[in-house]
């Protein structure tokens, strides 16, 4: 099947205004030099943070100068194709942030504002952003459709960068952030917790394959680096993609470790659109790769961060002395394409013969990065992997995969309980692309390269009466059909 | 003296449209602090880039995508608009270059094509609920002065006929800065006014939206970064 028709929703209004995220708490702002909460005089800070921004990323200001209102952006978010609440059609998303620019940095808006739909800086305008910038997951699906390109995924950075210096931070979100500056990862794990599993998986592996394969841990002088996202080393389905780059790399010889202070791919300061904490948060991948004296650094299955490791590290990267053959820093997929391209794995399709197999493109690698350096190389390489190691694989609708891929609800620092009621609606579109697959293919699986999509979609898909099993990772699926001995 | 008060708002209206591109470029053109942003699959090349991009200003690729509708509008709407500009050059030429004679009748079919565009593209503004809801008043003002532009052309075209030669006269004289006498019929001096207000919006409105699309990183920003 080639194409989903998607049912676009009839409008309605305010279907989704009780959808919020809890604040921020006053310690978590503080450690990110941040106010403890909504300060008095937040809409002249607000109205100055914004003059900042747009000084910082003209294109920002672009973006709100360019849109003509056209719409056509209008039904391809999937937010708004599940809860038909109109602000969450992108460009009425864009909107909220529009008509505050409109009225304090605009002719029009500062002297004829209900012409242009220029609005002040209210409590209620306020709320709004703080809604509905948190119910983007920033995928950039309806960027790819407008004739102009523009971004809604950056004009809610910048929102939300501005309801964070006026004291209204996420609390998810910012609490990750302060964790994985603190401790090295978003899940807030001690070495000694992580000593303690990574020597239980070790167990586990010797176990099912019987073979010595390791998962070293701050080893100086290691080949290479790997920085997986911490979901990796225990939830489901994470975990196992996690044994499964063990074993590639084992199969390899390739010396690895990963670095108890860099033991987080993910960098949510993307998310909260804070480039200060964005620039420190990848500054500890260079210090841990200095640390260790490694040769080559390689990311784990994690969508966002492949984007900041693909588009902002290289230059941190630049005086480090790398190994310049591979590319600097390489995603997993890369190097697993390489290895089996190089006939350097031994795979048998017939361990996963029982699986039929879908792949779910995550946005943030579709639409913000790449792969194997050849454009669309995001798309070709994990399916070159997938028929490598499957005997079936299926694709979803073609409108809901490659550029054109539905965000799996979950995305942008909104995989948090609090949001769960949209996190539910937002994945319909993914949803009903996979179930479109399982009718006309039998396709018991849906294969994918991100620890949020894995979260999210394991934990929405009974909704869906689906089981959380069918979500799985690439690497879990390349693992289980290596020959390892 | 009304023709030195028209000829004056020209003047007016053509140095705030040329001041008002000068800034906006400059503003465009203000640097970046901030990490790349390439909305990917994109190309490596500049040359690559261009290429792609051109899709998108000759063929409205990603509207295609997204709305076959009004993309069928919006691209008669701007082909024509095209031919209009093309063929209003003989107004401001002389002699009037061959080409420009030639595309004349085309020029007119492209006027009504126009009209009839900006007719659908207002028809949809007003009838459906997802683009209605994020209308304001100056987007129903734009879509009207621009009809009321193209229906004051296509009568002094076919109804109220004007004086073309002292018309052509008075513009050329604009150059010389000694206006003649402007036509005094009322449907051309309300045609030349539309356009005077739209040349001053121009750099200060959506309709930048042509130019401001060069600035756009997901449009222009190649992948080069690793
Ligand atoms: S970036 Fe994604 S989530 Fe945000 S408005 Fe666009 S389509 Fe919706
Ligand atoms: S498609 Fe682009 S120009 Fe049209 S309304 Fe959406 S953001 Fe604005």
């Amino acid at each position: 099947m080639n194409f989903l028709k998607l049912k676009i929703p009839a409008l309605q209004t305010d279907a989704m205004q009780h959808s919020e995220p809890y604040l921020a708490k006053a310690a978590t702002q503080k450690a990110l030099g941040y106010p403890e909460q909504l300060v008095e005089n937040w809409q002249t800070v607000a109205v100055s943070k914004m003059g900042e921004l747009l000084a910082q990323t003209p294109h920002l200001q672009a973006y709100l100068d360019n849109c003509v209102h056209c719409s056509a952006c209008s039904d391809k978010c999937h937010y708004f194709l599940g809860t038909g609440d109109p602000k969450n059609m992108p460009v009425a998303r864009q909107d909220l942030f529009r008509q505050v620019y409109r009225r304090y940095f605009t002719f029009a808006g500062k002297y004829f504002p209900r012409l242009v739909g220029a609005k002040d800086f209210d409590e209620k305008v306020l709320n709004d952003w703080y809604r509905y910038f948190h119910q983007c997951s920033q995928c950039r699906r309806c960027a790819v459709f407008c004739p102009f390109g523009i971004d809604t995924a950056d004009i809610a950075m910048a929102a939300r960068e501005i309801l964070n210096s006026i004291g209204k931070g996420q609390r998810y979100t910012q609490e990750i952030i302060v964790k994985v500056e603190s401790v090295g990862n978003n899940l807030g794990m001690s070495k000694p917790a992580l000593q303690h599993i990574l020597q239980n998986l070790e167990e586990d592996l010797f176990e099912n394959t019987g073979c010595k394969i390791r998962l070293p841990l701050d080893e100086y002088g290691a080949e290479v680096l790997f920085i997986p996202p911490s979901a990796d080393f225990f939830a489901e389905p994470h975990v196992d993609g996690f044994l499964g780059y063990a074993k590639v790399f084992y199969q390899a010889g390739l010396s690895w470790t990963l670095c108890s202070d860099a033991t987080e791919a993910g960098n949510f300061a993307l998310f909260s659109g804070s480039e200060t904490h964005l620039q420190q948060i990848a500054a500890r991948i260079h210090d841990a790769a200095a640390t260790l004296g490694v040769k080559r650094i390689v990311f784990g299955e994690c969508g966002h961060a492949w984007r900041v490791a693909h588009n902002l590290l290289p230059p941190l990267l630049k005086n480090l002395t790398l190994n310049r053959n591979y590319p600097v820093p390489q995603h997993i997929c890369e190097l697993s394409y390489d290895l089996l391209q190089r006939g350097a794995l031994r795979i048998d399709k017939a361990k996963n013969a029982e699986k039929r197999v879908s792949f779910h493109d995550s946005c943030n690698i579709a639409r913000a990065s790449q792969m194997g350096n050849i454009s669309g190389g995001q798309f070709k390489i994990p399916r070159a992997l997938l028929t490598a190691c499957c005997e079936q694989f299926h694709e979803m609708p073609r409108n809901t995969t490659h550029e054109s891929t539905f965000c799996c609800g979950g995305g942008g620092g909104l995989l948090t309980d609090e949001l769960m009621p949209l996190r539910i609606k937002g994945a319909l579109p993914r949803i009903q692309a996979f179930q479109a697959v399982i009718a006309t293919q039998q396709v018991t699986h849906l294969a994918t390269i991100c620890a949020i999509c894995k979260t999210q979609l394991s934990q929405v898909f009974p909704n869906y009466r689906l089981e959380r099993a069918q979500i799985i990772s690439l690497h879990q699926l390349i693992g289980d059909a290596l020959v390892l001995k | 003296m009304f023709s030195t008060s028209l000829a004056l708002f020209l003047y007016l209206s053509l140095s705030i449209a040329l001041v008002g591109t000068v800034y906006k470029l400059w503003r465009a053109f203000r640097p970046q602090h901030s990490f790349p942003r390439p909305l990917t699959p994109s190309p490596f090349t500049h040359l690559g880039m261009l290429w792609k991009l051109s899709h998108e200003v000759f063929g409205f690729r990603s509207l295609l995508r997204a709305d076959k509708f009004l993309w069928l509008s919006a691209w008669l709407f701007h082909v024509s608009l095209l031919f209009i500009f093309f063929r209003h050059l003989r107004y401001f030429t002389y002699p009037v270059w061959s080409w420009v004679v030639e595309i004349q009748n085309l020029g007119i079919w492209a006027g009504w094509v126009f009209w009839a565009s900006s007719l659908l593209l207002l028809l949809r503004r007003c009838v459906l609920p997802r683009v209605r809801y994020v209308s304001t008043p100056s987007d129903y003002a734009w879509l009207i002065l621009i009809i009321f532009i193209s229906s004051s052309g296509l009568l002094t075209r076919f109804v109220y006929h004007t004086d073309i030669v002292q018309l052509k006269v008075f513009i050329l004289s604009l150059s010389q800065f000694q206006p003649t006498n402007f036509p005094t019929d009322t449907i051309i001096i309300l045609h030349i006014f539309g356009a005077g207000i739209l040349l001053i919006l121009f750099p200060f409105s959506k309709l930048w939206h042509g130019i401001g699309l060069f600035f756009h990183p997901t449009r222009t920003q190649i992948d080069k970064v690793r």
